[in-house]
């Protein structure tokens, strides 16, 4: 069974993604704030890791998942950045030409530096971004397509 | 930040007018000699009217390199506006003294220098400036009337020796001092209240930005955290709506299904009002030379979708490629994205909807026109204002933000372009976007 590590501190989100993911069968770890995400991340070895932005602080979010893959033994796992907040970090991610960094772009897997990407002068560390609210299907396929990589 | 305000006036202003002057000192012999039959020796005008032109010359370099900036008082300023009336003021008593001291009538010409000192300096170099007129004045009549001082008469003008009589100097010397001082007196008066009127306007201006910004990042935080909430309750309906978690009944699904498309519009309300928030507090934006088809091709394939579920088609003309414009680009696709989805909710199905590029006099032109609803004539002047919606429009959906209109001009203000609106009921809609091409 594979294992999610589910990084939110807001419940309602958590619940409603984790009911999905579990009628899907994967093994969820849920983590409440980004540093308790990094420590679970660390223990439990998950095989994939959405994480919010917005955590403890506006992009603490960001910060986790820098540390993440700059770690030798993390940087392996696939990191899903959810996000509800692109209008104020500045990120115009669906604006133009779509998602950016994301696994739907067909460069994705042939571009290796895409992984982390320049926006606005900024590197955001992740493997694709997804904007709340979750749509389960969408949501889903995202998190298979990550998960068999 | 201003401390000070000068009255504006043109850059150049006293220097050009000291050409004129030197213009007019020049001619002033032969007006004199061919109208007035009063011969004088001009050499002295020439040697004088020579050096107001070196140092207007002088004035008119430093004035370019410098660059000074006339709406901050500061020293350079300071400087700059004293020293040419102080010059002005030492050219015009010496050309008296040379051409019969204060029998020469155009003692008239010091009132310029008070009301033009009065007007652009502070009062108290005004002031200082006014005494400087009427001691040098003062100077030069007791100077000529002891003989200290020679005095130069000027033949066939006043034969009288008016300099040497004590009574018309004394006189002279107090009508001189007394108009100088109420000169000064009351041009400087008017110019304080004018300079303070508009150092208030000035403020109340400074002041309504800064409460429009707080308004704004106030709009910002509240319409976010609204956006929290309702991506929260979006995304526990969407697992139930989707059948996730079993199977509904039709009542429920029924049910479900309004809330959901309450949530949608309320999200779309709140994107809205978000987007037209982040841009009016952009102040400086990142604007770019780019190609601006390639932008209007995007936006036309992200709403492609939404024309073909209703059967509309979009004809698109480009017929320049290698146009150039400096705009910032995620704002110009969000326009053309959002008319194009305007043209699409407005207009009937299998209707179309036409996008048409072209150049003329140094403007790039972006045409989008539907076979649409169209926009009530008396309607038209309030299509741009922030939740206006047209009674028709309301008619075809209900609910809708009345805020995309509103952005898109926002958006093409602060890119310093133009958008005009042409449209007949039942007919269609046509905006045209005017844009400076480079």
């Amino acid at each position: 069974m594979k294992k999610v590590l589910l990084v939110d501190d807001d419940p309602d989100f958590v619940e409603s993604i984790r009911l999905i993911l579990e009628k899907e069968a994967y093994q969820i770890i849920v983590a409440n704030s980004g540093e308790e995400g990094y420590r679970k991340a660390k223990s439990q070895r998950p095989d994939l890791i959405i994480l919010d932005v917005m955590l403890e602080t506006i992009d603490k979010g960001f910060e986790i998942s820098r540390r993440l893959k700059q770690d030798a033994e993390l940087k392996k796992i696939p990191i899903l950045m959810l996000t509800a907040i692109k209008e104020i970090t500045g990120m115009n991610m669906n604006q133009i030409g779509g998602y950016l960094n994301d696994i739907s772009d067909p460069n994705y897997f042939s571009n290796p530096s895409i992984n982390a990407p320049n926006i606005n002068n900024l590197i955001y560390y992740a493997d694709a971004f997804y904007e709340k609210p979750i749509i389960p299907a969408e949501f889903l396929n995202k998190v298979k397509i990550l998960l068999s990589k | 930040m201003k401390n000070y305000f000068y009255i504006n006036f043109e850059k150049y202003w006293l220097i050009n007018l000291r050409w004129l002057a030197v213009i007019f000192l020049l001619f002033t012999p032969f007006i004199l000699e061919k109208i007035f039959k009063v011969h004088i020796d001009p050499t002295t005008i020439y040697i004088i009217s020579f050096f107001i032109l070196t140092y207007n010359f002088i004035f008119f370099i430093i004035y370019k390199k410098l660059n000074l900036n006339k709406d901050v008082l500061d020293n350079k300023n300071v400087l700059f506006d004293n020293s040419q009336i102080i010059l002005d003021i030492i050219c015009l008593t010496l050309l008296l003294h040379f051409y019969g001291g204060i029998e020469n009538l155009f003692v008239f010409y010091y009132i310029f220098h008070v009301i033009i000192s009065s007007i652009i300096l502070e009062k108290k170099y005004a002031f200082l400036q006014m005494t400087f007129i009427v001691f040098l004045f003062i100077a030069m009549a007791l100077g000529e009337y002891s003989g200290l001082l020679k005095h130069y008469n000027i033949p066939n003008f006043i034969n009288l020796s008016l300099y040497a009589d004590s009574l018309f100097v004394t006189g002279m010397i107090i009508v001189f001092s007394s108009t100088m001082f109420i000169s000064f007196y009351m041009a400087s008066t008017i110019s304080e209240k004018l300079r303070k009127r508009e150092k208030e306007l000035y403020e109340a201006n400074r002041l309504l930005e800064v409460k429009d910004k707080i308004k704004n990042e106030y709009v910002l935080r509240v319409s976010h955290d609204i956006k929290g909430h309702i991506a929260a309750i979006q995304n526990c309906i969407y697992p139930i709506k989707d059948k996730y978690l079993g199977d509904l009944n039709d009542d429920q699904k029924n049910l479900l299904k309004r809330a959901n498309v309450r949530c949608e519009k309320l999200m779309q309300f709140v994107k809205m009002l978000l987007n037209l928030t982040i841009i009016k507090l952009k102040q400086e934006d990142e604007k770019e030379k780019f190609n601006p088809i390639e932008v209007i091709k995007k936006a036309i394939d992200m709403v492609l979708p939404t024309a073909k579920s209703k059967n509309i088609t979009i004809k698109s003309d480009f017929n320049l490629d290698n146009i150039m414009i400096i705009w910032n680009k995620p704002e110009l696709n969000l326009v053309i994205t959002e008319l194009l989805t305007n043209a699409i909710k407005y207009t009937p199905e299998k209707g179309k909807i036409f996008l048409e590029t072209k150049t003329k006099n140094n403007f790039f032109y972006i045409e989008i026109k539907d076979t649409g609803i169209g926009i009530p004539e008396i309607e038209k002047k309030n299509i741009f204002n922030e939740f206006f919606r047209a009674t028709n429009a309301k008619e075809i959906e209900p609910i809708s933000s009345g805020l995309g209109l509103a952005m898109v001009k926002q958006i093409i203000d602060k890119n310093n372009s133009e958008i005009e609106v042409d449209s007949e009921l039942n007919k269609g809609t046509a905006f045209i976007i005017k844009i400076k091409y480079t």
